[in-house]
């Protein structure tokens, strides 16, 4: 197994935000969390990288339990994190962007690669990382995480506010990075999008997964669309 | 006109002094948001240090060397040992630092007493010469030298090297950064390290100038914050300008109006923060 996520439950100060979740991810699969805003999808992805670890429960990555490790540790092991929002370095090139996530020695990903993967980036490479597009950013964000040579990808919300065209386009790069071997866990709100790129579905509600089911299912269930997804039927 | 020409030689050589001590203090601020009290007690304990180093081995690049390197590992130390455990906790971390001036002060005392010290620099640096109407201190050209290449140096490090981004991404976004794979807490031990490091080595080249006494560390601290300030946190251009400002500032109120001194220091930084809050290059 490459992720298994055991009954873990976070805070932010008080406010008790994850109240027990448990999932799986195997190696070359792609899983969704979808869920409304709230309702615990960053949480739950700041938690698996470290940068708000779980005060109870275990996250096992390759076998190994990485809630007290810091982030970086977590990254060299090969969790990398497509974050919300995107967050590139703004005061870093594109190129630098990439370069400071550079593994060092075992190159599976190296500029080359990724400026085959998104050729609009190596046009781009001096210009500074806040100038992008919102699409640009979000392939930034992605090649970035890349380059830190995963084995899952943590990718949060990478469809936010960006139009169809582009969306598209992200979903034809899961769909190259899937066939890599990649594994992915991915926190959307978009379902059309996750329906399409995944192979199993949670639905996250306050806290809870409440709805576990293949994408198919998950399209004909108009119940859960509509009670937790916001979803008319 | 040789009034103002000499008053803006000072103020520059001035200034690069406070390049030295405020580009480290700028730096860490930068990469750990530390608001670090003990700064210029680096400053202080670099210029003793040097002065021990004179007058024990006549070497004047030593006394740099041993100064701004011995004073670097207390700041690791500092950084390593106690600093660490308060990660982003502002209040206990400026508390912490606080003692540490303190005990610094008292260190200070204990080993070099109260009286007051000029290094005794090379003796073709204590040379003078008249240039035109101004009358040319070399030791003051020397110190806009060692802040001239230590500014290249520094941008060289930051702008162009993997290790300097890594240092700008840390300053953009820490959490980011880790997430990465970035070790912060290395980057930020180094950062400690280079900024006591810089304080120090201004230390010592300005105990051949100011000279070294007890007070010094609690005199010049004020006017590395008010570098920093004005030029904006974490921003090395704005260290640079920040630094010709204040020793111009400091230069030319001194002279001009005495007792006022404080206030032609002090009017234009609150004047600038009234107008850009982040300072002159600050981004936050």
């Amino acid at each position: 197994m490459m992720l298994s996520v055991e009954d873990i439950h976070s805070y932010y100060g008080d406010s008790h935000v994850l109240e027990g979740v448990s999932l799986a991810v195997a190696r070359g699969e792609v899983v969704a969390i979808l869920g409304r805003n709230g309702m615990g999808k960053t949480t739950l992805v700041r938690g698996l990288i470290g940068f708000t670890p779980p005060r109870q429960g275990r996250v096992l990555f390759k076998g190994r339990d990485v809630v007290s490790l810091p982030p970086f540790r977590a990254v060299e092991m090969g969790m990398g994190l497509v974050p919300q929002g995107r967050r590139i370095f703004p005061s870093l090139s594109v190129l630098e962007n990439l370069r400071v996530a550079g593994a060092n020695g075992k190159e599976r990903w190296n500029l080359e690669r990724v400026f085959a993967l998104f050729p609009r980036l190596a046009a781009r490479k001096a210009h500074p990382g806040d100038t992008l597009s919102g699409g640009e950013q979000q392939m930034l964000a992605i090649g970035r995480a890349l380059m830190t040579n995963p084995d899952l990808l943590l990718m949060d919300e990478p469809t936010e506010g960006l139009a169809p065209l582009v969306v598209r386009e992200v979903a034809k790069t899961l769909d190259e990075l899937r066939r890599e071997g990649l594994s992915i866990l991915l926190v959307e709100q978009n379902v059309p999008f996750a329906a399409k790129v995944a192979d199993r579905i949670h639905v996250l509600s306050r806290g809870r997964i409440v709805h576990s089911c293949s994408p198919a299912e998950l399209l004909a269930n108009d119940e859960v669309k509509s009670r937790y997804l916001g979803l008319g039927s | 006109m040789e009034f103002w020409l000499t008053q803006a030689f000072n103020g520059i050589s001035y200034g690069a002094m406070l390049f030295l001590l405020g580009s480290g203090l700028s730096l860490v601020f930068g990469v750990m948001r530390i608001v670090n009290l003990a700064h210029g007690s680096y400053f202080l304990l670099g210029g003793y240090v040097g002065l021990t180093t004179v007058s024990r081995t006549k070497s004047f690049p030593l006394a740099l060397l041993s100064g701004a390197l011995s004073v670097a590992l207390i700041g690791l130390g500092m950084e390593r040992l106690f600093l660490r455990r308060l990660s982003r906790q502002s209040l206990p971390q400026v508390l912490m630092t606080m003692g540490f001036a303190l005990v610094f002060q008292d260190l200070g005392l204990l080993v070099w007493g109260g009286d007051p010290y000029t290094l005794a620099v090379p003796a073709f640096l204590a040379q003078s010469v008249q240039a035109g109407p101004v009358f040319v201190q070399f030791y003051r050209l020397f110190i806009i030298a060692v802040a001239f290449a230590v500014g290249i140096v520094l941008w060289v490090f930051l702008e162009r090297t993997r290790a300097g981004a890594s240092i700008r991404a840390t300053v953009d976004d820490a959490e980011m950064a880790q997430g990465v794979g970035i070790n912060v807490p290395l980057v930020s031990a180094g950062v400690f390290a280079l900024g006591a490091f810089l304080a120090a080595l201004g230390g010592v080249v300005g105990a051949g100038f100011i000279g070294v006494y007890p007070g010094l560390d609690f005199e010049v601290l004020p006017y590395a914050f008010v570098v920093v300030i004005v030029g904006g946190l974490g921003s090395l251009p704005g260290v640079v300008v920040g630094s010709l400002l204040v020793g111009l500032l400091d230069n030319f109120g001194k002279a001009l109006f005495p007792e006022l001194s404080y206030f032609t220091l002090f009017a234009p930084m609150a004047l600038i923060l009234a107008l850009k809050p982040t300072g002159l290059f600050g981004k936050r």
